[in-house]
């Protein structure tokens, strides 16, 4: 079967179906009216809305926020995730004492932390880039870990035998191991970052998708809500589509695996 | 000249449980330029003494050692691992690049250096693959190939071939006697595979169930150069196999009957 057919059989379903959720919410004739477009809203209103957010709104600017928001919230918890990790990996006196609390922290679901953090760090940027960094501090974190404890022992080994300085070892196994256990993650790693910057937006904010739903929602704007989850899936999967791009490149040395 | 002497060696290794010695009383030594194969029971230490002898032991505080062993002459080792014990992360050429690349050498020499030891082990046009696209055999020789390019003076070898199917062992093994003859490098390789011990052998040491000690040592004299198929064809090899194998099967019959 070729690609093509695939493509044709994937839009007829999609034009199909979003037939009938027109023709269900009213929009085709009234008298196939089944749902009450409040709720159900319609693909013709939600592109009305879609128009609006892009072309009268700005939506760029909240999407350009959250993305922010994440990214930094993603750098700063790459950064930090990696040093504790070689920290716990190369200490066993730290990581002994740590363990069971950074255990216990990661156990908290996340959004129950927003209220918290919007107190400590206020409405702006900050708490939500906490929030992201919250989430894939751990990730990074435990994938550095990881990544060290995975090494070959006799990698280790040939790397003495060889009479390589410790910091040699750190150059040519540790690192690169890390780095590779790091973007085998990154796909991962970018959607919760995501996630932490909108719940962060969902608890208080001005501006931001999270944001944009939160005032939608109190302002019984179904037709936005719809508009703006599609945009926020469309930036997802953006998003995780680039971090998929940088694994497959920085991964190129990896047997081919199928998800 | 002695590369190699180990001197009434002994190791322990110390867990919560006690003490297990690994090594006892093991005395012997390697010549340059010999190739010294070595075989025992499973479990008999000899992963151990190759270990020993490349210096892995010290690093460890769970080992106890008393006893001596001496490289002379050595400036660094190579190490050959059972499991092929590569950079996945990189080419073929950068991993056998890598004793050079940690002595400093620059990345032009290194480079070419390299080309030539994989050309030495028959991987010519490999080079920029990465490990996992090669067969096991193939990265067995990579990993030779590794163990070769910063010209140790010693090399170690820890049943490098032993996860090899038995057709590939057979081309493998006329290669490292191909590459002991150009290189005459000291060579010490431990199998559990009486024949190979033989065949690569210039002495075969035969070892006793755990605690290891060297039973008893034998000296190959079968005509060189040689090659896998001549030497198992040779009246001497059934003669010697004949002797090593009475050696350890009462080895292992023992071992077995301590621990039913």
């Amino acid at each position: 079967m070729s690609a093509w057919t695939v493509h044709v059989r994937r839009l007829m379903f999609l034009v199909v179906l979003l037939f009938f959720w027109e023709a269900l919410a009213g929009g085709v004739h009234p008298s196939l009216s089944l749902f009450d477009p409040f709720y159900s809203s319609s693909p013709s209103r939600i592109a009305r809305e879609l128009y609006v957010l892009f072309f009268q709104e700005n939506i760029f600017k909240d999407i350009l926020v959250t993305l922010g928001e994440a990214f930094f919230g993603l750098a700063i918890g790459m950064v930090s995730g990696v040093v504790l990790g070689l920290l716990f990996a190369y200490s066993r006196l730290v990581s002994s004492t740590l363990e069971p609390f950074m255990y216990a922290l990661n156990s908290i679901p996340r959004p129950a932390l927003a209220p918290l953090v919007i107190f400590w760090f206020g409405i702006g940027i900050f708490s939500k880039i906490f929030l992201a960094w919250s989430i894939v501090f751990f990730v990074i974190f435990y994938n550095t870990y990881l990544g060290i404890k995975s090494i070959d022992p006799d990698v280790l080994n040939v790397m003495k035998v060889m009479n390589a300085s410790r910091l040699q070892t750190m150059r040519i196994v540790i690192l690169p191991s890390v780095a590779s256990w790091i973007f085998a993650g990154l796909r991962l790693s970018v959607s919760y970052a995501l996630i932490g910057a909108i719940i962060g937006e969902f608890v208080g904010a001005t501006a931001g998708i999270g944001y944009q739903l939160i005032y939608a929602e109190g302002l019984l704007m179904s037709d936005r809500l719809y508009a703006l989850v599609l945009v926020v899936g469309f930036v997802g999967a953006t998003v995780v589509e680039m971090a998929k791009r940088i694994e497959n490149k920085f991964l190129r040395w990896r047997p081919e695996v199928s998800l | 000249m002695e590369r190699v002497s180990v001197e009434d060696l002994n190791v322990s290794y110390i867990s919560s449980t006690g003490k297990i010695d690994a090594l006892q009383n093991v005395s012997f030594k390697v010549y340059d330029g010999e190739f010294v194969t070595m075989v025992g029971p499973s479990g008999c230490g000899k992963t151990t003494l190759l270990n020993a002898i490349a210096g892995l032991l010290s690093f460890r505080k769970d080992v106890l050692i008393k006893g001596t062993t001496i490289v002379q002459n050595v400036r660094s080792i190579g190490y050959v691992f059972q499991r092929d014990a590569l950079l996945p992360w990189r080419t073929v050429i950068e991993n056998v690049a890598l004793g050079l690349e940690v002595k400093g050498v620059s990345r032009e020499k290194r480079m070419s250096t390299a080309l030539g030891f994989l050309r030495m082990v028959g991987l010519e046009g490999y080079e920029g693959r990465y490990p996992h696209e090669l067969s096991a055999g193939m990265r067995q020789r990579v990993a030779l190939a590794r163990a070769l390019a910063y010209d140790p003076e010693l090399i170690l070898m820890d049943e490098p071939l032993g996860s090899l199917d038995a057709q590939t062992r057979t081309i493998l093994q006329d290669e490292l006697l191909t590459i002991h003859k150009r290189t005459r490098k000291t060579m010490v390789m431990v199998t559990h595979d009486i024949a190979e011990a033989i065949i690569l052998g210039d002495r075969v040491l035969v070892m006793s169930s755990r605690p290891g000690r060297i039973k008893s040592e034998y000296k190959v004299e079968l005509p060189k150069p040689r090659s896998a198929l001549n030497s198992r064809l040779d009246p001497e090899f059934n003669r010697l196999y004949r002797l090593i194998w009475d050696g350890l099967k009462e080895e292992i019959q023992a071992e077995q009957l301590s621990h039913p």
